[in-house]
């Protein structure tokens, strides 16, 4: 099966390599339909799955996606599904039994191109990529677009540009998101003024798996919501300012919190680090959390000999699907827990705590000897 | 697609009727239909419309007439209502009033800033080009328009 191979690369978009800092990934995608055909949500499935087979042969022929996965939701199992979700790939609409049927997706070798069909739209071409690049993305993706639009005829009008389902979505059918790591704004208690603000703006603040400002991990997304009245380019100009602002917010709430919740900021830290060295349980969330705050701990400096991306590999390793499906065999909630610590407890390798500025000598090695990974 | 009666405005009724085990259908604008003086909640049939509401037809003989829905998709207006989804490209023009609030508060424009598809460019550069070389003509620059003759060749071949 293809996807068990997926599954053990992390995805290509997390770029293992490269400190991303407070912009862990951004995502791009185009909202675009048939002219001519009914859009998912009003055809039967029957019309879903011979639109499907056609945009399949489509896209099939375009070179940048020769290489690529193409795979249909009918014949996908559940823990499959969620395990395309989990990387980003395609959203719950087609995740769901019901409404996946006839649904489709087709990723590209590199996995920083994934084309939903027949969700809410006919296409929904999307571009992920690490950190903040996203021109790089935006002109892979357009390039894609004009490759498609040789082949089909869109749904266009001149007044309202591409015709989406939603009328939310007309227009440039445009929606560019970045993921960003908070926990700087999160520990000055700034966030919710900086996401009333944003929302001002027309911009929409999400946490992970959260309400609010709420946020798993202080992980949140935030992305445009208006798509007509705005050029690609001029959005893209205006996101891209709004996420660098936002990372120079959230640098310089972390400078202020070391000067005045040091101890407190060390403190979250330091537990955190003992947490993932010691646990032999963690549930998802509590692993989202505590990798957090190492995230964190690394870009302080308070923790020595982890990089910033083995930390995201491991945020999206520990997923219960991805978990369920490396794991094999586990099968309870309690085994996949244990999986989860000690995944974390070997990313975690050689990695040190640091002590205080000018308290180094007591050494945070002798006092938390680093363990050898298993 | 066009008002039947009055082959002006845009269809935004619908009706159908069962005669002779056929399906007959009419699509009407909204002012012909009000100028029939029917309201378009009422349930009508063809015969109604076209013969006044006493045509002496059999009672059963007339579907009730459907309520607003897409010419190309079948949407009906209510559909749209509930679940806030068009059915296709083409209920954008059916339902526009209901859409163009919506639009408003959602959107910084109402009207579309960016890309378009290749033939929709071709389309706005020739008109544009038209444009200037009826200036060049009019200001008796032969040259230039001559030179945004052959530009506008080019597109169009
Ligand atoms: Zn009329
Ligand atoms: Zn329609």
């Amino acid at each position: 099966m293809i996807l068990d191979d997926l599954v053990k690369n992390p995805g290509a978009w997390l770029a293992t390599g490269r400190d991303t800092g407070v912009a862990l990934s951004h995502r791009i995608r185009l909202a675009r339909n048939v002219k001519g055909e009914p859009f998912p949500g009003w055809a039967g499935v029957g019309v879903r799955r011979v639109l499907r087979e056609r945009l399949f042969e489509t896209l099939r022929d375009i070179p940048a996606l020769r290489n690529g996965l193409f795979l249909n939701m009918d014949s996908l199992d559940a823990l499959d599904r969620e395990t395309l979700k989990e990387r980003r790939l395609i959203s719950l609409e087609l995740v769901e039994q019901d409404k996946g049927q006839g649904g489709g997706v087709v990723v590209s070798e590199d996995e920083q191109i994934a084309i939903m069909i027949n969700e809410e739209d006919h296409f929904r071409i999307q571009g992920i990529g690490s950190g903040m690049d996203a021109r790089r993305t935006w002109t892979r993706l357009r390039e894609l677009d004009e490759e498609i639009e040789q082949r089909v005829e869109y749904a266009f009008s001149s007044a309202l540009g591409y015709l989406t389902a939603c009328p939310s979505n007309v227009g440039t059918g445009l929606r560019v998101s970045v993921m960003m790591h908070l926990p700087g704004l999160r520990i000055m208690d700034e966030m919710g003024p900086a996401a009333k603000g944003l929302e001002k703006m027309g911009l929409a603040v999400r946490g992970l798996n959260g309400e609010g400002t709420e946020a798993w991990g202080n992980l949140y997304q935030i992305s445009n919501q208006s798509t007509l009245g705005e050029s690609e380019e001029a959005l893209l100009d205006r996101m891209l300012k709004i996420g660098l602002e936002m990372a120079m917010h959230e640098e310089n709430a972390r400078t202020r919190a070391l000067e005045s919740r040091g101890v407190s900021l060390r403190d979250h830290v330091g537990r955190a680090f003992g947490i993932v060295r010691h646990a032999t349980m963690l549930s998802f969330q509590e692993a989202v959390d505590l990798l957090s705050a190492l995230r964190l701990g690394v870009d302080l400096g308070l923790i020595g000999r982890l990089s910033v991306g083995r930390i995201n590999e491991a945020l999206l390793l520990t997923q219960p699907a991805h978990l369920q499906k490396m794991a094999g065999a586990v099968k309870t909630p309690d085994e996949r827990d244990e999986w989860r610590a000690r995944m974390t407890r070997d990313m975690l390798g050689s990695a040190t705590l640091k002590g205080a500025r000018g308290r180094r000598a007591a050494g945070a090695r002798s006092a938390m000897p680093a363990r050898k990974s298993s | 697609m066009k008002c039947n009666l009055c082959h002006k405005n845009e269809a935004h009724v619908h009706f159908k009727h069962m005669s002779n085990g056929e399906v007959k259908e009419l699509y009407v604008c909204e002012a012909c239909a009000a100028a029939q003086g029917f309201s378009m909640q009422a349930p009508l049939s063809l015969s109604q419309f076209l013969f006044g509401p006493d045509a002496g037809l059999p009672k059963r003989a007339g579907a009730p007439a459907r309520e607003r829905q897409c010419a190309a998709c079948r949407m009906p207006l209510s559909e749209f209502r509930k679940r806030s989804r068009l059915g296709c490209g083409e209920c954008y023009e059916t339902f526009s009033d209901e859409v163009a609030p919506l639009l408003r508060s959602m959107h910084k424009g109402m009207r579309h800033e960016g890309r378009a598809p290749a033939a929709e460019r071709i389309r706005r550069d020739v008109w544009n080009l038209r444009k200037q070389l009826k200036d060049a003509v009019a200001s008796q620059r032969f040259e230039d328009a001559a030179a945004l003759r052959d530009r506008i060749k080019a597109l169009t071949q």
